[in-house]
């Protein structure tokens, strides 16, 4: 259950768009425009009619972000092109297609010292049981 | 591809309006009920993410929190600022959860629930939410087939 497994897939699929892609830390002079990867540890919960909490739901929230409006969402388009519908490989699991979850307008975010930048915010869902149980 | 993709049997969606039409006159009432204490609940999750009380993640097997977890100490009203409001809506009835933007640190909601650009997110609504909505739907199919007997 291997959220960490789940998390290097994702990372794979977007940095095959080109796009510069952190994960989980941006430095202190990024590269623009990047998009930035949050994932958490997910849930595991027990699939129905089971006892064992083997399913893992995955929340992965992802930041494109440009010196303009146009620059995150681009980026903001070439991730969620990368992502949606695509079932990513992990050994010894069974993944359901990537979804796309909450999206949000791009905010200005004028709190860096050097640049202002615009930050596009979208969320995505991960799940994935044992392949033995799918 | 085919003109025909796939079947869909509404058998059992009219049995379930017909049940609906059967239904006694409170079971809106009840919907209403359980859907308010699922709000209620979300928030009460939510703010003990925030406050450090509970963990986001973590659960044992009869569903309770196991760890702990710290709640951002720079922030320290922003548990209180969630809140929920419910009201009725044509057909059915409508429940937000949210950070109240009138309250002290509420308009930082967003920031705490969805981070920024150089700042992971600590997300306390979504899996508040992602949590209680599987016991708000097994309350709703009580209801339901309470409803149907």
């Amino acid at each position: 259950m291997s959220a960490r497994a789940h998390t290097t897939a994702v990372l794979s699929l977007m940095r095959a768009t080109g796009v510069t892609v952190y994960d989980g830390r941006v430095p202190d002079a990024p590269s623009y425009p990047y998009a930035v990867l949050y994932p958490d540890l997910g849930m595991l919960t027990p699939p129905m009619l089971t006892n064992v909490s083997c399913e893992l739901t995955m929340t992965l929230y992802v930041h494109a972000v440009g010196t303009t409006r146009d620059q995150a969402q681009w980026v903001a388009e070439k991730i969620r092109d990368a992502l949606i519908d695509v079932r990513p490989a992990v050994t010894g699991r069974h993944l359901w297609p990537i979804r796309q979850d909450i999206t949000r307008p791009p905010e200005r975010d004028d709190t860096l010292p050097a640049v202002v930048v615009f930050d596009q915010v979208a969320t995505y869902r991960l799940r994935s049981v044992p392949a033995s149980a799918a | 591809m085919t003109s025909r993709d796939f079947d869909v049997d509404t058998r059992e969606i009219a049995a379930l309006a017909l049940t609906f039409q059967r239904s006694p006159a409170n079971l809106g009432k009840d919907i209403v009920k359980v859907t308010e204490v699922a709000a209620m609940k979300t928030k009460v999750a939510a703010q003990g993410i925030l406050k450090g009380a509970v963990s986001q993640r973590q659960r044992d097997s009869s569903g309770r929190f196991t760890k702990s977890a710290r709640g951002p100490t720079h922030l320290p009203y922003i548990a209180n600022s969630i809140d929920y409001d419910i009201r009725p809506i044509w057909m059915g009835v409508s429940a937000e959860v949210g950070y109240n933007k009138d309250k002290p640190q509420g308009p930082l909601g967003n920031i705490v629930e969805f981070g920024t650009s150089k700042n992971a997110p600590l997300p306390a609504l979504l899996p508040a939410f992602d949590a209680e909505v599987p016991v708000w739907q097994r309350l709703l199919e009580a209801i339901v087939a309470k409803g149907a007997i």
